[in-house]
């Protein structure tokens, strides 16, 4: 096992795509309003009219992808009563990194009775690409979290097969001050091998994991179950943990995977999802 | 007394930390035709140790050892379980070595998870890292060989041919454990937390994970 393909750092003097954007949202009488919005460098956040139950975000990468040594923040906040989805306009993209990693630090905090849904469209991973990261979640006691983040190695359409490069994701959610959950994903180097194996992705180059933290969220587990997608096309599926339900999602491409989600999210959550998901 | 000798009492298959009971998600690889004979059994496990848990709690086995207090290390080896049974085979093995280490070699052990539980009890007793951390791969990847040797079901010999064709790669990851930390954790077996999830759900089940 190669541990790391590729320094952490990037020389120093090159020129690197930073962005940081916050959105933080506040209860006002039954309704959500905008407390803040804070907007640096490449990431930007759009609210657009919201069609569904909770008010959206639409985050925006504009420098189109990321690469070694790029640094991406997003703070997401729902205060004591609050609502807000999350998502972004477009696939993220890692591209080839000559060097570094490129980071992606998002933060969601929840307040009392808040309830915040990340929603990311899938992040696809090109041949060299290495990326580092990071969703650290802090919520009270009964607040409700749904967060997704799903990867895809490739484009399948354009022939593309990716064999190396670098992918960590860390999760850690924590709930009234205590860790909960937490998600490590790791490959690093040979990305052919660590996928080829029906323990790892059986050849797939499409996967997701969704948590749903949520007071009686267990409870839900045979419901979830019924919702799953079947068929060769996509495998998945649900388990608990008090208060806590995983779910993971593997596919052979993109675009069942992106279907299967639409459907189990739209039935699970009782909402449309951003009109971005329809695109 | 002799390191190698507590090590080996340890991981021999009669420490009553109950791994016997635990399939790590096989059960259901075999209901489910993708593990069907020695070969297969072979890439499962090899999956297993050098993308999955394999490799992740031999990295929780000697950053316990190194830690002075291993209580965040405990939350997040809790917290890391990607499922309900398998969250149950690092919890009752952990408590369970914890109890009868505890009682035996005299030392401070709370329960704790597997992984953790076996490198404070090492340090504890300032036994050796690097056969601590052979011997704990060797025992997980043995472990599940004896699960496959009983449900596919293949003969003995062909099992214990299974564990030796798998021992390069169990020093290998054993090797780089030791000079891993919590920052490079992590897996790529989701295959096997799907297999671990779908095994809840599974009519006919001999283990508990």
């Amino acid at each position: 096992m190669t541990q790391t393909i590729l320094p952490h750092i990037a020389p120093e003097g090159l020129q690197r795509a930073r962005g940081r954007a916050e959105v933080a949202m506040r209860a006002d009488g039954g309704r959500t309003r905008l407390e803040r919005l804070y907007q640096q460098g490449c990431a930007k956040a759009i609210l657009p009219r919201s069609h569904s139950r909770l008010p959206e975000a639409v985050l925006v990468n504009t420098s189109g992808g990321i690469t070694g040594g790029d640094r991406l923040d997003y703070v997401m906040t729902a205060g004591d009563g609050a609502g807000l989805v999350v998502t972004t306009q477009a696939a993220e993209r890692i591209y080839r990194a000559a060097s570094g990693v490129g980071q992606i630090e998002t933060r969601l905090t929840l307040g009392a009775g808040a309830e915040l849904a990340w929603l990311p469209q899938e992040t696809i991973v090109f041949e060299g690409g290495a990326v580092a990261r990071r969703l650290e979640v802090e919520m009270a006691e009964d607040a409700q979290l749904t967060a997704l983040e799903t990867v895809v190695l490739g484009r399948a359409a354009m022939g593309e097969r990716v064999t190396v490069g670098h992918i960590s994701d860390q999760w850690r959610i924590r709930r009234g001050g205590r860790l909960v959950h937490a998600e490590a994903l790791r490959a690093s180097g040979d990305l052919a091998a660590a996928t080829a194996g029906p323990a790892t992705l059986g050849g797939a180059r499409a996967f997701a994991t969704l948590i749903h933290a949520a007071p009686g969220a267990a409870e839900r587990i045979d419901a979830v179950r019924a919702l799953l997608p079947e068929g060769p096309a996509v495998r998945a599926a649900a388990s608990s943990k008090p208060d806590l339900l995983i779910l993971r999602f593997i596919a052979r491409d993109a675009a069942p995977l992106r279907a299967a989600l639409f459907r189990f999210l739209t039935a699970f959550r009782q909402d449309a999802l951003p009109r971005v998901w329809s695109l | 007394m002799i390191s190698l000798q507590v090590l080996t009492s340890w991981f021999s298959p009669s420490y009553p930390v109950g791994a016997y009971s635990y399939s790590h998600g096989l059960e259901w690889a075999i209901e489910d035709n993708t593990v069907r004979n020695g070969e297969d059994l072979q890439g499962w496990i090899s999956d297993l140790l050098a993308f999955g848990a394999g490799r992740s709690d031999a990295i929780l086995v000697a950053e316990a050892y190194r830690s002075s207090d291993p209580h965040d290390l405990m939350e997040l080896a809790d917290a890391l379980t990607p499922c309900s049974e398998r969250h149950l085979e690092t919890m009752a093995q952990g408590t369970a070595f914890a109890r009868t280490t505890a009682a035996v070699w005299n030392i401070p052990l709370e329960p704790m998870p597997y992984p953790v539980a076996v490198g404070t009890a090492a340090r504890a007793l300032a036994l050796p890292l690097q056969p601590l951390l052979m011997l704990f791969v060797q025992a997980f990847a043995a472990n599940i060989v004896s699960a496959g040797v009983r449900l596919i079901p293949l003969g003995q010999t062909e099992g214990q041919k299974t564990t030796a064709r798998l021992m390069p790669l169990i020093e290998r990851v054993a090797r780089e454990a030791e000079e891993s930390t919590v920052a490079t954790l992590g897996s790529m077996s989701t295959g096997a937390d799907l297999a671990s999830m779908l095994h809840e759900t599974q009519y006919t089940r001999l283990y508990r994970s």
